[in-house]
């Protein structure tokens, strides 16, 4: 299937916008043409029939024909034309002398009133003609004479038919030449008027143009690098390159991030790496004891589990973090992780003279969610608490439902609380780039966290309270009824 | 010869210090940055391995504080960072070498050797004094082509007075950077450990070539002044 261009549809519908008008125009001005040529045959038809009127003269009680005394005088009037009359009372007809011995249709309009129409010459040419009864004049002299004699004709008792014809041949001629003249401009106007659109267009597109040339060359390191926008980008199309930079800026966000990701990723596989490396190639370097191989293979073990761990949250963040991640929403009781959570947790907390001082709602506190997820969350939280909390000083979870919605806070000193407290959701964030405790703070806890959170759309958040304390909260859609 | 490791990854430190000290040098740990900078400055090594990522201070602190009190000390960075900005900045900082994260421990021997070489000014491998050659890498010590039996005590003491050959050690310098205690030494034991070694190098009835210089320690030297 061709793929939609604009400048094609601009081209089509502009040629065809064009096309139609010079149709319209082409037709109207050939239409003004027609009707005015042959307004122009019926005057002069109805001018003839007027003067041929006139030469119907009732003289010495006879009817004679004034134009063809005066042929010579009147050679004007009756050289081309085409005229016939026809007595009434005498049913006799006189033709002008064109028409030879051939006759022209004889008609009137109703009461013979004057009457225009179209009509076949003998000759077979198309003609308009003007067919009307008329009277012969009567000079006064001729009254008196008629009256003396005692022997008056009324000329109303002489009606006569009078049909006076124009070959329209030559209009008709005239109209066709006009008819090639306007077709032939219209054609040539709207060949033109495209190459015109054609060129308007591709400069109109050009902007286009010069950014798809900018996204096409692009190398390959600076794919998601910001458009250099040219200053006199178009109004039409500088929102859609904005927007597009804007896409782009994301885009390189996230790559940078992942790269980031990656390297300290990297960066915190190296040291246990190390450190397995090292201990085996210790281990190797010559025949030792039973129990120095048992010392450093447990050493191994250990930095096998710390890596293990490592590897684990990375990979837990990664396939939570994907967005075809489903998690799997229940309504539970909320209570239920909290308090195993915190029996694990407890005699970590004691043995570093951490006190917990739980709060739960008198009511049961039941949330959507994923049972996993929120486990993994408040293990996170707990662990957190645990490690960055100064000792002999209490760590508070306090849990509440309202609004429809459930919120777990918990709550701890902190000595060495970050500027920005979102930065601590950002993936292997540490305050001190070189705190590591074996395993467990990697940096990734809270990034684990915050993408569980979101994954069964509940909020993870992290402030500062008034006593200076660190506080999380978690926020999801409490399951608990309308109280 | 006495190193100091400063690492805080555990597996890691333990190995690498069990290897150096394997090879013949005595090693010191530190597992924090103000711990590791506070051994450093107490001096009496030849050498640092520092990581760079530490708790309480970070590695290029403990090198900017060192260098900037004009601290000789040869100092190896051991660190997972990997880019090249890492690596150009430290060594600018006044680091003598960068070995980064994952390594393997002979490497990290190869290189404490060579740095000591450049410490003392030893170009050679194979150091020699006299009709005696000290090989560091494989740990032998021969006097005209007879391999000479020595303790790793005893071949650490002549090691160092090989690395310091033609200049006068003192007994506190012999006991800081020979002995498993470095600090608060008896000049007794050097002195006992220096006899052992004229006894076992000077066996065949060859010159002494450990020299002692009353009051100011002991010189190695092909011949005495």
């Amino acid at each position: 299937m061709r793929q939609p261009s604009l400048r094609r549809k601009l081209l089509i519908r502009c040629g065809f916008g064009v096309g139609v008008l010079l149709c319209f125009l082409s037709c109207g001005v050939y239409l003004l043409a027609k009707r005015s040529l042959y307004r122009e045959v019926d005057e002069s038809i109805s001018q003839t029939a007027a003067l041929l009127v006139n030469e119907v003269e009732l003289e010495n009680g006879s009817i004679s024909f004034e134009w063809r005394e005066g042929i010579g005088t009147n050679n004007m009037l009756i050289a081309d034309s085409l005229f016939q009359f026809w007595n009434e009372t005498a049913d006799t007809t006189t033709r002008s002398p064109s028409l030879r011995l051939l006759d022209l249709p004889k008609f009137t309009g109703p009461g013979g009133a004057p009457s225009l129409k179209s009509i076949d010459l003998p000759n077979g040419h198309s003609a308009h003609a003007i067919g009307l009864r008329i009277f012969p004049f009567v000079l006064p002299e001729e009254i008196e004479r008629m009256k003396e004699k005692g022997h008056f004709i009324d000329t109303n008792s002489l009606p006569h038919i009078l049909v006076v014809a124009r070959d329209t041949e030559p209009v008709h001629r005239t109209l066709a030449r006009l008819r090639e003249i306007l077709a032939g401009g219209s054609l040539a106007t709207l060949l033109l008027g495209l190459l015109i659109v054609d060129r308007v267009v591709r400069i109109t597109l050009r902007p286009i143009n010069d950014l798809t040339t900018q996204m096409r060359d692009r190398s390959e390191h600076q794919l998601d690098s910001a458009l250099d926008l040219p200053e006199a980008l178009p109004i039409e199309l500088s929102g859609l390159a904005k927007s597009f930079g804007l896409l782009l800026g994301r885009v390189s966000a996230i790559r940078q991030r992942e790269q980031d990701f990656i390297r300290h990723a990297a960066h915190e596989l190296r040291t246990p790496i190390a450190g397995l490396q090292a201990t085996t190639e210790l281990a190797l370097s010559k025949p030792r004891e039973a129990a120095d191989y048992c010392k450093h293979l447990e050493s191994c073990r250990k930095t096998a589990t710390e890596l293990g761990d490592l590897v684990k949250r990375l990979s837990a963040l990664s396939r939570i973090g994907q967005k075809n991640y489903k998690p799997h929403i229940i309504s539970f009781d909320c209570e239920k992780i909290i308090n195993q959570c915190v029996e694990v947790f407890q005699p970590l907390f004691v043995q570093r003279s951490l006190w917990l001082k739980l709060q739960l709602p008198s009511v049961p506190m039941m949330v959507t969610g994923d049972f996993t997820l929120l486990k993994i969350i408040f293990n996170n939280l707990l662990d957190n608490a645990l490690s960055y909390t100064p000792v002999d000083s209490d760590v508070h979870i306090r849990c509440e439902v309202f609004d429809g919605q459930a919120e777990i806070r918990i709550a701890n000193p902190c000595l060495d609380m970050p500027e920005n407290l979102e930065r601590l959701f950002e993936p292997l964030f540490r305050k001190d780039p070189a705190h590591r405790d074996a395993g467990t703070h990697l940096g990734i806890g809270l990034t684990l966290s915050l993408e569980a959170a979101k994954a069964m759309d509940a909020t993870l958040l992290a402030r500062r309270t008034d006593d200076g304390w660190i506080e999380f909260v978690l926020k999801l859609a409490s399951a608990n009824p309308p109280a | 010869m006495r190193l100091l490791l400063i690492e805080d990854h555990t597996p890691l430190r333990d190995a690498v210090s069990q290897y150096l000290r394997e090879a013949g040098y005595l090693v010191d740990t530190a597992a924090t940055g103000d711990e590791g900078l506070w051994a450093a400055e107490g001096g009496g090594y030849a050498l640092i391995l520092l990581d760079l990522m530490l708790p309480k201070m970070d590695g290029m602190e403990i090198l900017n504080r060192l260098r900037a009190k004009q601290n000789p000390l040869h100092i190896i960075i051991l660190s997972a960072r990997d880019g090249l900005e890492d690596r150009l900045d430290a060594l600018d900082a006044g680091a003598d070498d960068y070995v980064v994260k994952p390594f393997q421990l002979s490497e990290i021997l190869s290189r404490v050797r060579a740095l000591l070489r450049r410490n003392y000014s030893k170009k050679s491998p194979v150091m020699k004094v006299g009709d005696i050659e000290l090989d560091p890498m494989r740990r032998t010590v021969n006097r005209g082509g007879c391999m000479i039996d020595l303790t790793a005590l005893e071949y650490r003491l002549l090691e160092y007075l090989f690395y310091r050959s033609g200049e006068t050690v003192s007994r506190t310098n012999i006991w800081e950077h020979v002995f498993e205690d470095g600090t608060g030494g008896s000049s007794n034991t050097v002195d006992v450990y220096i006899g052992y070694l004229r006894k076992k190098l000077n066996a065949n009835g060859q010159p002494d070539l450990i020299h002692t210089r009353r009051g100011m320690g002991y010189l190695l030297e092909e011949s005495s002044p």
